[in-house]
């Protein structure tokens, strides 16, 4: 494992957005440079790992953008720099693999970290439990995050995000213009061509010129200048004018609801009208409850249905809100009104209500994974995806890799009867050990410091170690020393939480990650398990798992089979980190015994 | 990209030098003393260039499209205005209906229809300026990039070719800029 | 980034393909390759391979500020993050400011596309030197910085204390195995059998009570209490959010409505806010001037021979720009199409197209085009079926046109200096090349051109596809040196769209 200690040449974090991608230095507070995403990417769903687009497709969009995000934007030499991309948590592989081919091959780039970047904003928060809110341009992403360990089973999505906005604030300027037909004036002639330089670049066309234009053309409607509106420009109206309504229970001062009109200056004298209730309207889509599609305080709202009970209550003490669109003015309340009301209406959720906190970093939304990449691209010790292992043939790393804790310290699942780990009993109140008891024990075992040093430090550690662990050429370490032995007893739990009630769609997902260990699961395939197509796998097949445990345990089991082999990617990472983990990996193993 | 058909032109309605500039009679030239013209460039008509107010010297293979207005560039200084000469490179081709008041167009400079280069702007060797662009006052243009937009910026880069591909489009144009034959074509630009 | 124009669907034009993977392993291909035209090539003069900017690695020589045209050393680049230490930028319309004298002797920033001033920012000084300063100090102000670098301190902290534990451990560990397991488990059993795991009691009461601490320490604790030494990130709770009595809430309220009353072109557009350092300013007012980014200056080597392709001067504005510049347009002959009529082309239709080639090299250049190579039905004996299976791999890049000129050879006269100067005056010599040619192929020679006409005809299903069709050409000439090269490339032609069915 090459670490690279020395970071003498701050990395290079790169944020994929959907709409922006931002581009710069870790260390640094801001950003170098954001622009707008290649169409391809945009392309990519967030439900669907697969993606029409094909490897080379993938190879060749990757290149120019990484070309221009090193040449042009950053000015860097590639050769120099470590480089860290907030992944989005289902990317299509061949996507994933064709940043690899790209970085390595064409750009020579020393190592690659793939991170989560619902992770991220937590480093701002200084917390190391939290749901992280990301409202996109596509569609919002909520993410609860529980001692450093991403619950993706309770990964939640809610269908709406920037682009709904902007889709409906063209409808209503449309509407308004028919409304009121009025022509509008026409630009100057002349000044906006941007093809064809000289007259000699296109001596055709400079031939039959002579341009009898201009003369007789119809007036300019107000519906035409509307329709004819760049996504750049509706983008760019959406942030100057439009805001999210709100107000506040009493009716008193603090309302943002204006009744003032305004014109948005298009062209030299062109100005588009915009009415008062269109510049709050549009963003009611948001909180839609026409049903239509999840809107976001239903999706929290199924996030916390999906999380253990337990946790759930620590869970909404620390809210992150990050993405585009949630910079719209008057955002943060609106969403804490509406879900104060969707708490309200819900029995099982009412008491966390009272819980709910949001954190607010001094960093802009739209940046705020970025900056959580940027703090991680300071630290040291983060485990990467090194040249040297993309030349022996390992896999890139896939996202499950990450999901795995690093201390895999994991006691027993439920507190009182070891037979009872399949299924803890509903509303036992204890937190599924997976879960919640992990940094307590983790710190007082491996880290000598405070707990919540701990914690914290956790955070930097599930990434840093597991990336290697679905890859890590972990034959050859193990076979080379002898104390994998608790390491492989470790990833014994991901077996045994499989053939728990309920859980078959987490069964896919924990073999997927299993599979990473190779020792793995009990599917006799210990060698081969290792391989990544497995990981894909189980990529494919985590999404499909996080809605299926619906009823209460059920989706308790479902969290924790899923969590539950993270601990087995960790310990074949590194020889290190093994080694570090023994103690652990000691208890994990009495844990088993006491399964079997 | 294309073949290179002839341009055609009425013969009485351009003035050939005997160093193969071809300068259009609608053209205005003001102060012609102060003009010079290194040869095989094109003048064509509506253009005006004031050598009245400065020094204007223009390379070979420069080609100014119509209406377009060369005018040297000047300071303000306290009591009134200094106009300073204007000198513009080899193998530069200007659009139609463009204002220059730039101190100094290197060679091998593509420049669009309607942009307006304020005084002062300096524009270096091998670049473009797109159709339609403004350039502020002191406006610097490195070489091998592309400026556009109002005010203009840098929109990017231009491979290293760009020299011989400049040249080559000068060059091209000048060949394709004929006398009419005739019976052909009616002459373009009147 | 290469600025390129793009080029409508279907407009008539010759590209170039490279960069198609060959299997060979390169790392330069992908898949089908791209399309570049000439302009766009790159030559390599040690393996005589015509490549892209993609078959070419690149590196950063040195930079320079656009404005000022000065260079930059990298170190002090990327101290001043990439940017001009003296120029500035309009934070409005990104034009590069002058520094203005007031009548009253300040000195203060001043826009002459927009007419901002730096007045409105209250960013004025005595000199020209402070006023830079100023700028720069404003630069670092920024309430992020002192936020990251908080932030970061921490958890670089943090992180170093891990690796420091995790070394130790691995360093004990590596001599007593067995040093960390004795203490809470015992003696592992089966340590080293692959499939058991280690099978051990547990002690119930180990896990009890820390479950019991945990349980106690949620219910009663509030997370925030175990925030990191040194990090104090604000938050609100949902309660105070939404209560006007709150403080904090009703700062953030007023904070909102005061926005929505400013007019909307005091707003900053989305450009002007990605592109300020100080992001998340809402209005006009809260933008500060940024520092002109630099530009670079790149060399490119070849991937195989690792030499120079192109290497420019160091001083941005030196004449000639570069020390080294093997670009294609000196060595592979330029192709020009006869502009098309875009009536012929149509679904069964045979029809001709012609395009002027220019030879760039002193030497006579020796092409041979593999015509019929991507055509789809390439033996006509086969059978339907075989037709289909192989028409993948025989066009693999999609061609909608076949090429029914037969494979052919010919020279292309040596290029004259001397021609583009005393144009009409040299008689073209052109008894030096062989004048035995096909008048059906070749139909013109003159000097360094000659005029080529292909018979083409578009498939049969490809109605309304762009019409395409590609042309390996193998060329042998000598470059200036007299050194001999022998190169392929790949011209692509499009003619335009191809219309339905004829008659």
């Amino acid at each position: 494992m090459d670490y690279y200690w020395s970071v003498e040449k701050t990395c290079v974090v790169i944020d994929l957005g959907r709409a922006f991608t931002k581009c710069g230095f870790a260390t640094e507070a801001a950003p170098r440079h954001i622009f707008r995403t290649p169409e391809l990417i945009q392309e990519v769903k967030t439900d669907t790992v697969t993606s029409t687009a094909s490897f080379e497709r993938w190879v060749q969009v990757f290149e120019e953008l990484f070309k221009n995000v090193f040449f042009f934007y950053l000015q860097a030499n590639p050769k120099e720099r470590r480089v860290i991309i907030c992944d989005k948590v289902c990317s299509p592989r061949p996507m994933r693999e064709a940043i690899s081919k790209v970085l390595f091959e064409k750009l020579a780039v020393p190592a690659i970290h793939f991170v989560p970047d619902l992770l991220l904003p937590l480093y701002l928060t200084g917390l190391s439990t939290g749901i992280v809110i990301d409202c996109g341009y596509e569609e919002t992403r909520i993410l609860p995050i529980c001692e450093c360990v991403p619950l993706y089973s309770a990964f939640t999505t809610a269908r709406v995000g920037g682009r709904h906005v902007d889709e409906k604030l063209r409808e209503a300027l449309l509407a308004y213009a028919k409304e009121n037909p009025s022509n509008v004036k026409r630009p100057a002639k002349g000044w906006a061509g941007r093809r064809k330089s000289t007259p000699m670049s296109s001596p055709s066309a400079s031939q039959e010129e002579p341009t009898p234009e201009a003369a007789e053309e119809p007036p300019l409607t107000l519906t035409d200048m509307v329709g004819s509106l760049d996504d750049v420009t509706l983008e760019d109206i959406k942030m100057r004018c439009c805001y999210v309504r709100y107000r506040l229970a009493d009716g008193g001062k603090c309302v943002l609801e204006t009744s003032k009109d305004i014109k948005y200056p298009l062209h030299c004298d062109q100005a588009i009208p915009i009415k008062a209730a269109t510049r709050w309207g549009v963003c009611e889509v948001l909180w839609d409850e026409s049903g239509e599609r999840t809107n976001i305080q239903e999706g929290i709202i199924q996030m916390l249905e999906k999380c253990p009970v337990d946790i759930r209550k620590s869970l909404v003490q620390n809210i992150v809100v990050c993405g585009g669109t949630a910079s719209l003015p008057g955002f943060l309340p609106r969403m804490a009104l509406e879900l104060k009301m969707a708490f309200e209406s819900d029995s099982r959720l009412h008491h966390v209500c009272e819980r709910v906190e949001f954190s607010l970093p001094q960093f802009p939304p739209a940046s705020l994974i970025w900056v959580g990449g940027a703090i991680y691209g300071s630290m040291e010790g983060v485990a990467e995806y090194s040249a040297a292992q993309y030349q022996k043939g390992v896999k890139t790393p896939d996202w499950a890799a990450f999901t795995l804790v690093q201390q895999p310290v994991q006691p027993p699942p439920s507190a009182d009867s070891p037979t009872n780990i399949g299924v803890p009993p509903a509303g036992s109140g204890l937190a599924p050990p997976a879960l919640s008891s992990s940094p307590q024990k983790t710190s007082s075992s491996l880290l000598a410091s405070s707990p919540a040093g701990g914690g914290s430090g956790g955070l930097t550690l599930p990434m840093a170690e597991s990336p290697q662990g679905s890859n890590q050429d972990s034959n050859v370490v193990e076979e080379q020393e002898a104390l994998p032995s608790p390491s492989r007893s470790q990833e014994t739990p991901a077996s045994m939480s499989v053939p728990s009630p309920g859980a078959d769609a987490a069964k896919a997902d924990a073999e997927g990650v299993g599979g990473g260990e190779g020792a793995g699961a009990p599917s006799a395939q210990p060698e081969a398990g290792r391989d990544t197509d497995t990981g894909a796998e189980g990529t494919q097949a985590a999404p499909a798992a996080a809605p299926a445990p619906a009823a209460e345990g059920a989706g308790r089991t479902g969290t924790r089979s899923n969590i539950a082999p993270r601990p087995a990617g960790a310990p074949s990472r590194t020889s290190a980190s093994t080694r570090s983990s023994g103690a652990a990996a000691g208890r994990r193993g009495r844990r088993d015994d006491a399964t079997t | 990209m294309y073949v290179e058909d002839p341009i055609y032109y009425h013969k009485s309605e351009y003035i050939q030098t005997a160093s193969g500039n071809k300068v259009s009679r609608k053209s205005v030239l003001c102060g012609s003393q102060n003009i010079q013209l290194s040869g095989r460039s094109i003048i064509k008509p509506g253009v005006i260039l004031r050598g009245d107010l400065a020094l204007l010297r223009i390379g070979k293979y420069v080609i100014v499209g119509e209406d377009t207005v060369l005018r040297p560039p000047y300071k303000k200084y306290r009591g009134g205005f200094a106009f300073f000469p204007m000198a513009i490179g080899d193998y530069v081709t200007i659009g139609d209906k463009t204002v220059v008041n730039a101190a100094l167009i290197g060679s091998y400079v593509d420049i669009g229809d309607n942009c307006i280069i304020c005084k002062r702007c300096v524009i270096k060797d091998n670049c473009r300026i797109l159709p339609g662009t403004i350039l502020p006052p002191d406006t610097v243009v490195p070489p091998f990039t592309v400026f556009g937009g109002t005010p203009g910026r840098c929109l990017g880069e231009l491979p290293e070719s760009v020299q011989f591909v400049h040249k080559e489009r000068a060059n091209a144009y000048y060949r394709r800029f004929v006398p009419q034959q005739k019976s052909s074509r009616a002459a373009r630009g009147t | 980034m290469i600025y390129s124009d793009g080029y409508a669907e279907g407009e008539p034009r010759v590209e170039f393909r490279t960069d198609v993977d060959d299997g060979g392993g390169q790392g330069a291909g992908t898949g089908t390759g791209r399309l570049f035209p000439l302009e766009e090539l790159y030559f390599c003069d040690a393996c005589s391979l015509v490549c892209s900017r993609y078959g070419l690695t690149e590196e950063i020589d040195s930079y320079y500020c656009p404005h000022c045209l000065e260079n930059m050393p990298s170190s002090e680049a990327m101290l001043y993050l990439n940017r001009c230490s003296k120029c500035f930028e309009c934070p409005i319309c990104f034009n590069t400011l002058t520094i203005t004298a007031a009548h009253d002797g300040k000195c203060f920033f001043s826009c002459q596309f927009c007419r901002w001033s730096s007045g409105e920012i209250q960013l004025e000084a005595e000199k020209p030197d402070m006023l830079v300063a100023a700028a720069f100090q404003k630069e670092r102000d920024s309430p992020h910085r002192t936020e990251m670098n908080k932030l970061v301190e921490t958890f670089r902290k943090a992180s170093q204390e891990i690796t420091r534990e995790r070394e130790l451990q691995a360093r004990m560990r590596r001599r007593s195995i067995t040093l960390f397991l004795p203490a809470t488990s015992g003696e592992g059993s089966k340590r080293g059998s692959k499939s058991g795991g280690g099978a051990h009691p547990w002690v119930v009461e180990d896990l009890e009570n820390m479950l019991k601490d945990k349980k106690t320490k949620l219910k009663t604790m509030s997370i925030r209490t175990t925030t990191k030494k040194g990090v104090r990130i604000e938050s609100i709770s949902l309660k105070d959010l939404i209560a006007p009595s709150d403080e904090k809430a009703r700062s953030i309220a007023e904070q909102l409505k005061s926005l929505d009353e400013t007019p909307t072109d005091t707003i900053a557009s989305l450009d002007q806010r990605t592109r300020c350092i100080n992001e998340e300013a809402h209005t006009l007012s809260g933008l500060i001037p940024s520092r002109k980014p630099l530009l670079t200056k790149r060399s490119r080597r070849c991937r195989q021979c690792t030499r120079y392709v192109v290497k420019p001067q160091i001083n941005p504005c030196s004449t000639p720009p570069f020390q080294k510049q093997n670009i294609a347009w000196l060595y592979v002959p330029r192709v020009l199409l006869v502009h098309p009529n875009p009536n012929e082309i149509g679904v069964g239709r045979v029809m001709s197209v012609s395009f002027a080639m220019y030879n760039p090299v002193e030497s006579n250049t020796t092409a041979r085009f593999a015509a019929d190579a991507y055509n789809r039905n390439i033996s006509e004996g086969e059978e339907e079926e075989d037709r289909d299976n192989n028409s993948s791999s025989s066009n693999p890049f999609g061609y909608t046109m076949d090429v029914l000129t037969e494979p052919f050879e010919t020279v292309i006269g040596p290029h004259n200096e001397l021609q583009d100067v005393h144009e009409g005056l040299i008689e073209e010599d052109s008894a030096a090349v062989p004048t035995d040619d096909n008048p059906e192929i070749i139909t013109e020679r003159k000097g360094n051109k000659i005029m080529v006409c292909l018979r083409v005809k578009p498939h049969d299903d490809s109605a309304g596809k762009e019409a395409t069709f590609g042309i390996p050409v193998e060329l042998s000439f000598k470059d200036r040196t007299m050194k001999e090269h022998n190169t392929h490339i790949h011209l692509v032609f499009t003619l335009g769209i191809i219309s339905g069915a004829s008659e």
